[in-house]
């Protein structure tokens, strides 16, 4: 007589376990690609977030969060990148408004800028064009560089399509070994929506 | 009993929620792992990418739109490896070895091999014998911690940049084993 209750709660607590375990899962892989998850070990410089110095590498938890936005990075030593999901003046980067990304050249070997989508892929685009680098960036007689982020553009242009998020992602290749103390909100690319 | 029954459903949903959370962080990184050793078969084969990446996508979030790659999945459980090969010329060349939760753990780059060629004896961290075969040939040892991995080489691309005389330099890489 007794079996029948049994049953059902065993049926309730494998229930009550899928639904535990699919949730705890659901939330680490959510809370993974979260800029609040990265907040203790990123450095923010102006528009641009970068992760310190090797900060726990061997951390269970950083390496999925690697794993999860951008898999097999080079080392800090070897190579820098920084992230901007927002314009200079803290608002999300969206692909049917058109920004200004301008700076001076970055004290590094080869750099580069390159555009995505929320997802972390290239916008389709007939140029074929997501990034530019130092070697092929046009530069003012200042020696200053602007691109165009947008559906809209010329010169150094970067198109993006659609009505989603936008990311940019700065390269820095075999870094000045005294970069830090030069990386100010002032000397990173200031990312500045072009009003229409 | 029946009092305790719904503390137990929510412990148990605590408990169980909690282990999902760990296995997901766990599991994100080997499935990018998995999906790398699916790409790149068969192992210990270089696979050479002809076109800059930006320009029909890329396997990763993030993907590199400026470098040419040549990638492999390595597998040390048939015995160590020896990696030989050169630098790309005039421009930034590196090769990373990334161990089977896509951490690095060993980087060479052009500056350091100063147009030399390398040769690296990829070997499972512990396996004496291996690292005694290593030493004996005077490869540089380098230990994974773990039997499979993953190996990328990068090459930025300038507008400068000469493909096809990079090509026989990226083709002159090779895996064999380490006899």
């Amino acid at each position: 007589m007794r079996s029948r209750p049994l049953i059902g709660r065993a049926a309730a607590a494998l229930v009550v376990a899928a639904v535990g375990f699919t949730a705890g899962a659901a939330a680490a892989y959510h809370w993974l690609g979260s800029a609040a998850a990265t907040a203790a070990l990123r450095h923010d410089i102006g528009p641009w977030q970068t992760m310190k110095d090797g900060a726990g590498f061997t951390d269970a938890f950083y390496i999925a969060q690697i794993a999860r936005i951008g898999p097999f990075p080079n080392p800090p030593g070897e190579a820098l990148y920084f992230l901007a999901h927002d314009d200079s003046s803290g608002a999300a980067l969206q692909a049917h408004k058109t920004y200004r990304v301008c700076g001076q050249p970055l004290p590094a070997r080869f750099w580069s800028i390159a555009a995505y989508d929320a997802a972390g892929t290239f916008f389709a685009n007939e140029a074929r064009r997501s990034s530019y680098t130092n070697g092929n960036v046009a530069m003012d007689a200042q020696g200053r560089f602007c691109i165009t982020i947008g559906p809209q553009g010329n010169g150094n242009w970067l198109p993006t399509t659609g009505e989603g998020k936008v990311q940019l992602l700065l390269r820095l290749y075999q870094p000045a070994a005294d970069i830090w103390p030069s990386l100010t909100a002032q000397t990173v690319p200031s990312i500045v929506e072009v009003k229409p | 009993m029946s009092r305790r029954w719904p503390l137990a459903l929510a412990a148990l949903l605590l408990v169980s929620a909690a282990v999902g959370y760990h296995a997901m962080i766990w599991y994100v990184p080997h499935a990018v792992m998995q999906k790398a050793y699916a790409r790149f078969t068969p192992a210990n084969h270089w696979v050479h990418a002809d076109v800059l990446s930006g320009s029909k996508g890329s396997w990763v979030p993030l993907g590199n739109p400026d470098i040419v790659a040549s990638r492999a999945a390595y597998d040390l459980s048939q015995g160590p490896l020896l990696l030989t090969g050169s630098a790309s010329p005039d421009t930034y060349w590196s090769l990373t070895i990334y161990d089977g939760r896509t951490v690095h753990f060993y980087l060479v780059n052009g500056e350091t091999l100063a147009g030399q060629p390398y040769r690296i004896a990829l070997v499972q961290a512990g396996d004496a014998a291996a690292i005694a075969r290593a030493r004996a040939i005077g490869a540089t040892l380098v230990e994974s911690p773990t039997a499979r991995g993953y190996l990328m080489q990068r090459t930025f691309v300038t507008p400068s940049t000469d493909f096809a005389a990079l090509k026989p330099v990226r083709e002159a890489a090779v895996i064999v084993p380490l006899r």
